[in-house]
């Protein structure tokens, strides 16, 4: 059931590629305007970094939130969905794909922003990309989980994307600072094993409510 | 506290102290005359729509509180 | 064993509490008044300054400062176990209680960070600061501000109470996680808390708790205010709202 609602969900998606390249077109242009309006020299550019980088990434997921959600929800298609299939397993299926075609893109090109943001500028060899890779990579799927909660209780309300940042940006702040301050310490050859740790177990514990509190909000958003 | 003079400036801090005292009593002076004034004219509205249905036609499908129309506070 | 239970029966009925709660509000406003009346004689006249780290007069901010912070997250967590009720139970009264607390609580959390941010320019030197305590203070702002946009957002009211339940609940949830969140990041960004937990000196406990019980009773009063709105915009349409709204001896305790 789960993988055929998942295919269902990618198939969907397929059909609207285009909405699956603006979020990392996005991603990508906004760290670049950093250098115009900061500083295109390399020691500041790297403070800045981690947390712009990150800050970009937030933004992405929450703005590619809205195709995955409100198509299904506007033409009905979600409410036969949830006459089939459990609510918990339908909220995993798409965010299981809203990740897999915008978290994992975002991870993937995350290397080209580091050289962007010259991250690896005055270090012979460095880890620091696979830092930033890894940190993305546990952090994007709890941006995607806690996502999924506030789009599913924002979807029958008839407002804009505004509202799901409003519900969801506070719920970010703490993957935002573990996540910078991976790359942060990383970048100061500092241990950045405890941030990664903590972003594991947050991810760990949307993990385990997240599909539920989202199943929950999408019955009620068609009930 | 020994004076008069020394409760209203507070050292050199009057102005701090005063200030935060004052934004609480506003805040919750306001909020409770707002909810007040809602009740009240949500009562008025009841009343009203009463009056104007008093013969007993058609009951109105819905209300909906419409604090804006009734600007007439005392 | 029914009779146990009756109390949370009557609680679950609208007309119930409304009748009943406008005899309880003249007590808790007399109570209040009293504990706000001997709390500010010792808050603003009766108590020592603060000498052993000289912030002189500006502790005086503290007595009002603390009740609003406690407030403010208690407001929450009972907004938060308000809505479970009403989601677990389907209890109507419960899912009212959780919109009434949260226009209260945001209040109290703002007039906690005004009130910090007062008291931060003449201890700290400047209005803000980003402390742990105020950071997540301004957090569980926006967490209230989240809650009511969603509340307000829906044409239904039976999907717009749900929906906010299931928000409040997420969210305290995360306020723990926050909170811990951020106290770690403001270590690592200063090394130090300014709002540092000391003991409290006696002399400055006498007027902090009173204040505090001031603060929940007026709280508490206002929530009832509040629940007592919600209630006739629910129930508009029943035939005990029109007996009330025509009943002559309700004009004189009309709130």
């Amino acid at each position: 059931m789960f993988r055929a609602l998942l295919k269902k969900e990618l198939m969907v998606a397929r059909r609207n590629w285009i909405g699956i390249v603006i979020p990392l077109f996005f991603f990508v242009m906004v760290v670049s305007l950093f250098p115009f309006g900061v500083s295109p020299e390399a020691p500041t550019l790297q403070k800045i970094a981690p947390g712009i980088i990150w800050v970009a990434a937030l933004l992405a997921t929450l703005l590619s939130l809205e195709q995955f959600y409100r198509s299904d929800y506007q033409d009905g298609s979600l409410e036969q969905t949830l006459l089939i299939a459990g609510p918990t397993q339908v909220a995993s299926a798409k965010i299981l794909a809203h990740w897999l075609l915008t978290g994992l893109p975002l991870v993937i090109v995350s290397p080209l922003l580091g050289i962007l943001m010259q991250i690896n500028h005055g270090f012979i060899d460095s880890n620091h990309t696979w830092v930033l890779m890894l940190s993305l990579l546990l952090g994007t799927p709890t941006l995607c989980l806690i996502g999924a909660v506030g789009m599913s209780l924002a979807l029958a309300a008839n407002r804009n994307g505004m509202l799901v940042a409003v519900l969801v940006l506070p719920l970010y702040v703490p993957i935002l600072i573990f996540g910078t301050s991976t790359v942060t310490a990383s970048l100061e050859n500092f241990s950045y094993n405890g941030q990664l740790a903590i972003l594991a177990a947050l991810l760990m514990i949307a993990l385990v409510m997240s599909p539920f509190a989202a199943g929950r909000a999408l019955k009620i958003s068609v009930s | 506290m020994n004076s008069f003079h020394e409760l209203i400036f507070m050292g050199k801090h009057g102005a701090y102290v005063w200030s935060s005292y004052l934004m609480t009593f506003i805040v919750l002076l306001g909020i409770f005359y707002w909810f007040r004034y809602l009740l009240k004219s949500l009562r008025s509205q009841v009343k009203s729509e009463l009056n104007s249905s008093d013969s007993n036609t058609v009951r109105p499908r819905a209300r909906k509180l419409k604090v804006e129309k009734n600007e007439s506070r005392d | 064993m029914a009779s146990r239970w009756r109390w949370f029966h009557q609680l679950g009925s609208p007309k119930w509490f409304f009748e009943k709660s406008a005899k309880w509000l003249p007590w808790i406003w007399a109570g209040t008044l009293i504990l706000l009346a001997v709390g500010l004689y010792y808050s603003l006249w009766a108590s020592p300054i603060e000498a052993r780290q000289g912030q002189g007069h500006t502790v005086r901010i503290m007595y009002i400062h603390v009740p609003a912070a406690a407030l403010s997250m208690i407001g929450y967590v009972a907004m938060a176990i308000a809505s479970t009720i009403g989601l677990v139970w389907k209890m109507k009264m419960a899912f009212a209680a959780s919109r009434a607390i949260a226009p209260i609580g945001a209040a109290m959390t703002f007039i906690a960070l005004f009130t910090g941010a007062v008291w931060g320019k003449p201890t700290w030197g400047t209005w803000w600061e980003w402390d742990a305590r105020l950071t997540s203070e301004l957090l569980l702002l926006f967490l209230y501000l989240g809650f009511i946009a969603l509340h307000s957002s829906f044409a239904e009211r039976a999907k717009a109470d749900k929906a906010a339940a299931v928000l409040a609940i997420v969210g305290v949830i995360n306020v723990p996680i926050i909170y811990f969140s951020v106290k770690w990041w403001n270590t690592l960004h200063q090394g130090y808390s300014v709002t540092q937990k000391g003991a409290l000196a006696p002399e400055f406990q006498v007027p902090l708790f009173t204040m505090i019980g001031a603060f929940y009773l007026l709280f508490i009063g206002l929530v009832i205010m509040r629940l007592r709105v919600e209630i006739l915009m629910r129930e508009q349409k029943s035939r005990w709202v029109a007996d009330w709204a025509t009943e002559q001896k309700a004009q004189k305790r009309g709130v």
